[in-house]
């Protein structure tokens, strides 16, 4: 019962803040609150919304598809839309009613449609509707004319026009054409977004700058009432669906430059109906631009739009530094250590379509080889184990060639033994030249990362033994090659992820081990009890207990409900999201913000810090400014020194027990927690 | 001796054309075949090598007694 | 002028060879480990033993990296028999092992290098109530045998009134054949959990181990995983049907080593599994067959593979003979005197420099005047010269331990150091060693 009430309240609340391309409960409330204004706005509004969720409880529409607020927020448009130019009365609620249940289905339709390109509806449905509604209410009694000037001068300010002009148009997006509704929306887009602001302030000023050398008047084109278009392309265009970063404000002003001209397009047809043009440039330029790029898989389009651009941003950056975005990740097929002989783009055969492969030698002393190199025994390669670089299937294999001597290659099987493998994830790795029967492993057999597959030979086009591996879209042997980079391996001492060893560099692979795996595995309801210390004396405990979220995402909460989220992967355990005031749970990210499943001393590697967990709300604020202008801003690097049983940095240290699952002691500045037994 | 009369010598490799076979002989090797068909005696060529080369003759008797070994076994001497 | 020996060898064009051309390749190896062979033998004589400390240090890490990267409690025990000369040891020691020892002259060996008892594995079938006594009270880890054994160890108890930490040593159907089932108690009848009741019975003895050791030279790392799933299985019926715990398995020794096993084709590298192979499968198993809620510690007394490739034996052409049927017999200064375990393995014969002239079929022979003395039967070499110093490998493991004590005096070991020194590690027996213990 409560959750239902819950959720109505979201569905009616998040329509109003989703307008604005925000996703914030109080910004919503405040919106709402600014509507009534102009009560007839308000009300309409609000009887658009009832109208649908009645409407959809009558046809049991399901309420997760809410959660996508295109839904109610193109019925709201509408309903203000008729609130605008109808007073309340019969006439005008009926209107409402009918229109906004069409605009549903109109939504529902179209995103069925648009969905198959990956396309968002945007407010099309709602400029569909309100068009026909203003077209048909001409033969209808008491509507009042459409002026976009209407509104009390009361609300108009005294503000200069170059001014006055923006807050107008951003109050014609809730169509509230005033000054004072234009000015609290404004702060309120500022609060919970300096970057929208911005971006807001700049595409219309921009567009109106243009704009007034087309007219070849500066008066006319701030007085347009269409320049909210412009604004709302721009955030479009920068922040909301592609990342708010400078090649996309280029492309943002670009998008509003379009929209000056549709909108003078579109204005000069509908002129002739009397019928504004509501955001049909809007959608036209941002629906144009979205399918393009997307199509393209343009690399800053927004791929995971969070509720603010500074969120999506963080989220954008985070994903990259931390966690190597969305490239292929293998790990290497061999153990011990070996050196790079080729590598992508490679001199010799890993060129055209065949660049994205890597080759590697094992050495000592420098050579391949031992003696004088005359016989295949005499290289330290041939005959080693060949680990398998992920988990998946065997799709592929053969072992029949024999291994070349010294001084004679194959060049009619290239390829020579190999084996392909079929990646859980949906990709091929092909690995070559393996020593003549030497699998371990059938067509068929489902093998695990790390495990033995064949040995290293010397079959095909292969001057001397060595691992050949290369990533593929498909899955037949000489297909062409994909990009990819390997998740993890040492070199000496460092442990690097997401990175593409050099010619000639010597490396080592990462072993996962079973036992600190398992020692990180948690399960919902476990709990970790410490005792907190400061400055060595007991002041009070603590608990962490494992909780799941509905998006299915786990994280430790404590007794303040301060959440931290975790993900374990094959290889490494990480800590990704933190909610919450201050806390010790809040210090364990920082101090272990990764864990590999490794058991070796003395390894090191680097990790980016989220800032708002290090930083002021101002720093973080001033930061994530400053990231969209240049990345490197949002890299805050941290060096963590990895032994068997402790991650240290310094910052503190966590350190962990060969029996017991998760954290043993956590100390940082002056704070320690030691676990204990319930 | 009338097998290695028959040897043509061409480069390195002697030839025997009735049997078909061909030998492989190093610098001194084909120096002995050379001398066996003027007819040395072994006693001879032991001799002379020892002076061409300024090797000790008991050092010469093992190799070129060894060297005889291997003509009997392919069948070029008795 | 120059002089070369004179050759004549029959062209045959249907001889073919894996791996280069059989007349014209020759195998060299002109120094080991940076040091030049000829100034070693001018140096130290001839035969000689050469050990090189760091291929046994990478042998070493490599096969340590494989376990501990994979399971976190692993140690190495040093098997004695494989070689027990002290510097060898020591570098062992030093690089983290404990010992394994099989015998009391080998445990004697390891106290005296000042190893605790705590730190000595005793396996064996043999272990004389006294030896067996002193390793009791010095706290060795004692694998017991057989049940003749257990009743020895259970009087020590009474005597020494005190209760005794061992463990027992299993055997079982691995997969392979032969199945080594004379040593430890079976898995499969229940001999092993009989004897453990037993033991639990009179409570005198406290089991906390189990062992295996499956064979030697082993070609197939699934046989471990084998061993390893039945000794977990062992594990968990032990500590739910008597309460002991069992801290640590062992899962004894047999990692192959690159040498080349007589009437196999292939080459080494070929059939033997890698560090990894017998690492995956063995840590793979007790995983997968962990009913407890710790992790057991793992031994494991690698002998072998650790050693083998790091020892060589120089020996020189002392003569050559032309045998009637054409091969070319070579008398070197070693023979199977020294190489016992040419009986099972074809080893590497290199040459000390490149020499003129083409391969011939040739047999090595040793010094003993007796026809078995063959080191190897079928060998295609160039025109050897009297005081050419051969280099055998690989001969690091049991080539020293079985070495006879048979008509010439066992020779000087020497070990080039990380740094490329070379020092004696043992001197050349002479006849004061012979006489020694003679009334």
């Amino acid at each position: 019962m409560i959750t239902e009430t819950k959720e109505l309240l979201e569905n009616i609340i998040k329509p109003y803040s989703a307008i604005l391309f925000l996703n914030n409960k109080v910004a919503g409330i405040l919106i709402i609150l600014i509507t009534f204004m102009n009560y007839r706005i308000a009300i309409s509004g609000m009887i658009a919304i009832a109208s649908i969720l009645l409407f959809a409880k009558l046809i049991e529409f399901k309420s997760e598809y809410f959660s996508e607020g295109f839904y109610i927020y193109n019925s709201l448009l509408v309903g203000m839309g008729i609130g605008f130019i109808f007073p309340l009365s019969y006439i005008s609620i009926s209107l409402i009613i009918i229109a906004s249940i069409f605009t549903f289905l109109l939504s529902f339709m179209l995103n069925r449609l648009f969905s198959v390109y990956s396309l968002p509806i945007l407010s099309l449905p709602f400029s569909i509707i309100t068009i026909l509604i203003y077209l048909a209410s001409y033969k209808y009694i008491g509507h009042t004319a459409v002026t976009f000037e209407s509104g009390t001068s009361f609300y108009n300010l005294a503000l200069p026009s170059f001014l006055s002009s923006f807050f107008r148009s951003v109050g014609t997006i809730f169509f509230l054409p005033n000054a004072l509704s234009g000015l609290l929306l404004s702060l309120i887009v500022l609060y919970f977004s300096r970057i929208l602001f911005i971006i807001m302030v700049t595409g219309f000023y921009f567009g109106v700058a243009v704009h007034a050398v087309f007219l070849g008047s500066y008066e006319s084109a701030l007085l347009n009432p269409y320049n909210f278009n412009y604004i709302i392309v721009a955030t479009a265009l920068c922040g909301i669906f592609l990342l708010p970063t400078i090649r996309n404000f280029f492309i943002a002003m670009m998008g509003v430059l379009i929209s000056v001209v549709i909108s003078d397009a579109l204005h000069t047809i509908f002129y002739y109906y009397g019928i504004p043009v509501f955001t049909l440039p809007f959608n036209m330029t941002v629906t144009a631009f979205i399918f393009v790029l997307s199509m393209l898989y343009y690399k800053e389009f927004n791929y995971n739009i969070k509720s603010t651009p500074e969120e999506s941003l963080s989220y954008y950056l985070s994903n990259i530094f931390r966690f190597g975005s969305n490239q292929i990740k293998i790990s290497l097929p061999f153990s011990g250590e070996w050196s790079v002989y080729q590598d992508f783009n490679g001199e010799w055969t890993h060129k055209g379509k065949y660049k994205y492969a890597y080759d590697f030698v094992k050495t000592k002393y420098n050579k391949t080889y031992k003696a004088e190199g005359l016989f295949l025994t005499d290289y330290y390669a041939f005959g080693e184990s060949i680990l398998s670089p992920i988990s998946g299937y065997v799709i592929d294999a053969r072992e029949d060639l024999s291994d070349n001597i010294i001084g004679e290659v194959d060049r009619v099987n290239n390829w020579g033994n190999y084996i392909i493998i079929k990646s859980d994830l949906g990709f091929y790795i092909e690995i070559s030249h393996l020593m003549q029967y030497s699998l371990h492993v059938k067509i068929g057999d489902y093998i695990k990362l790390n495990q033995i597959i064949a040995k290293c030979g010397n079959s095909g086009y292969s001057p001397e033994p060595h691992i050949h591996i290369q990533v593929q879209e498909i899955g037949v042997i000489n297909a062409f090659t994909k990009k990819f980079t390997f998740s993890e391996y040492y070199v000496e001492k460092q442990l690097l992820f997401n990175h593409l060893p050099k010619k000639g560099e010597l490396i080592r692979n990462v072993i996962v081990n079973k036992n600190v795996h398992s020692r990180l595995i948690f399960i919902l309801d476990d709990v970790l009890h410490y005792d907190i210390y400061e400055d060595g004396e007991k002041r009070g405990t603590t608990s962490f207990t494992v909780c799941m979220n509905s998006g299915g995402e786990f994280y430790f909460e404590d007794e303040k409900n301060n959440k931290l989220f975790f993900y374990a992967d094959h290889l490494m355990f990480y800590f990704y999201h933190y909610s919450g005031e201050n806390s010790a749970l809040q210090q364990l990210f920082i101090l272990a913000p990764r864990i590999p499943y490794i058991h070796k001393d003395g390894i090191y590697f680097t990790d980016y810090l989220p800032i708002n967990l290090l930083y002021s709300k101002l720093k973080t604020m001033k930061i994530e400014l400053l990231s969209t202008v240049n990345k490197n801003f949002y890299k805050i690097e941290k060096r963590y020194t990895y032994n068997a049983y402790s991650l240290s940095s310094d910052l503190g240290e966590v350190t962990f027990s060969p029996h017991n699952k998760g954290f043993q002691t956590i100390c940082y500045q002056k704070t320690k927690l030691i676990r204990k037994e319930p | 001796m009338h097998t290695i009369t028959q040897l043509i010598l061409d480069n390195n490799v002697a030839f025997h054309p009735m049997m078909g076979n061909s030998y492989k002989l190093n610098k001194t090797g084909k120096e002995i075949i050379e001398y066996l068909k003027e007819g040395q005696s072994k006693d001879e060529i032991i001799k002379t090598l020892s002076e061409k080369y300024e090797i000790s003759p008991d050092e010469l008797f093992i190799d070129v007694g060894d060297f005889f070994a291997k003509l009997r076994i392919y069948g070029l001497q008795q | 002028m120059h002089y070369e020996k004179p050759t004549i060898n029959k062209i045959d064009f249907a001889m073919g060879s894996k791996y280069g051309s059989p007349v014209k390749t020759q195998k060299i190896r002109t120094n080991i480990a940076g040091v030049n062979v000829n100034d070693l033998t001018e140096k130290y004589g001839s035969p000689l033993f050469v050990f090189t400390e760091q291929e046994i240090e990478d042998k070493y890490n490599t096969l340590y990296e494989a376990f501990s990267t994979r399971y976190s409690d692993v140690e190495f025990g040093w098997s004695y028999k494989t070689n027990y000369l002290n510097e060898i040891c020591r570098i062992f020691h030093k690089l983290g092992s404990c010992a394994e020892v099989v015998s009391e002259f080998e445990y004697q060996k390891a106290r005296a290098l000042g190893i605790e008892g705590k730190d000595i594995i005793f396996n064996g079938p043999y272990k004389p109530k006294e030896d067996l006594k002193i390793a009791v009270q010095e706290g060795a880890k004692i694998h017991i045998d057989h049940l003749f054994e257990l009743n020895d160890l259970e009087e020590i108890a009474e005597e020494l009134n005190i209760q005794i930490p061992v463990a027992i040593r299993v055997n079982m159907d691995t997969g392979i054949y032969p199945q080594w089932s004379r040593f430890g108690f079976n898995y499969e009848n229940n001999e092993a959990l009989e004897a453990v009741e037993r033991m639990h019975q009179n409570g005198k003895l406290i089991l906390n181990g189990l062992h295996a050791h499956i064979g030697t030279f082993m070609l197939d790392a699934k046989a471990y995983g084998m061993a390893t799933e039945k000794l977990m299985h062992l594990k968990a019926i032990i500590e739910n049907q008597f309460g002991y715990e069992i801290e640590y398995i062992d899962l004894g020794g047999g990692f192959a080593s690159k040498s080349n096993l007589k009437g196999v084709y292939q080459s080494s590298e070929v059939i033997i599994p890698t560090a990894d192979e017998y690492a995956d499968a063995i840590t793979n198993a007790i995983y997968d067959n962990n009913r407890s809620k710790k992790l057991p510690k793992l031994y494991l007394e690698t002998g072998r593979h650790l050693i083998d490739e790091a020892g060589y034996l120089l020996s020189s052409v002392w003569g050559y003979k032309r045998f009637p049927d054409g091969k070319k017999g070579y008398i070197m200064d070693a023979g199977v005197n020294l190489l016992y375990t040419s009986n099972w393995y074809n080893f590497n014969i290199e040459l000390d420099k490149r020499y003129e002239g083409e391969n011939e079929l040739s047999m090595l022979n040793g010094p003993l005047c007796m026809n078995i003395d063959i080191i190897e039967e079928n060998i295609m070499l160039p025109p050897l010269n009297r005081g050419t110093v051969l280099s055998i490998s690989p001969v690091g493991a049991y080539n020293y331990t079985q070495s006879m004590q048979f008509i010439r005096y066992k020779p000087a070991v020497v070990l080039i150091d990380k740094e490329g020194n070379t020092r004696v590690i043992k001197e050349v027996d002479d006849l004061d060693t012979v006489n020694y213990k003679e009334v």
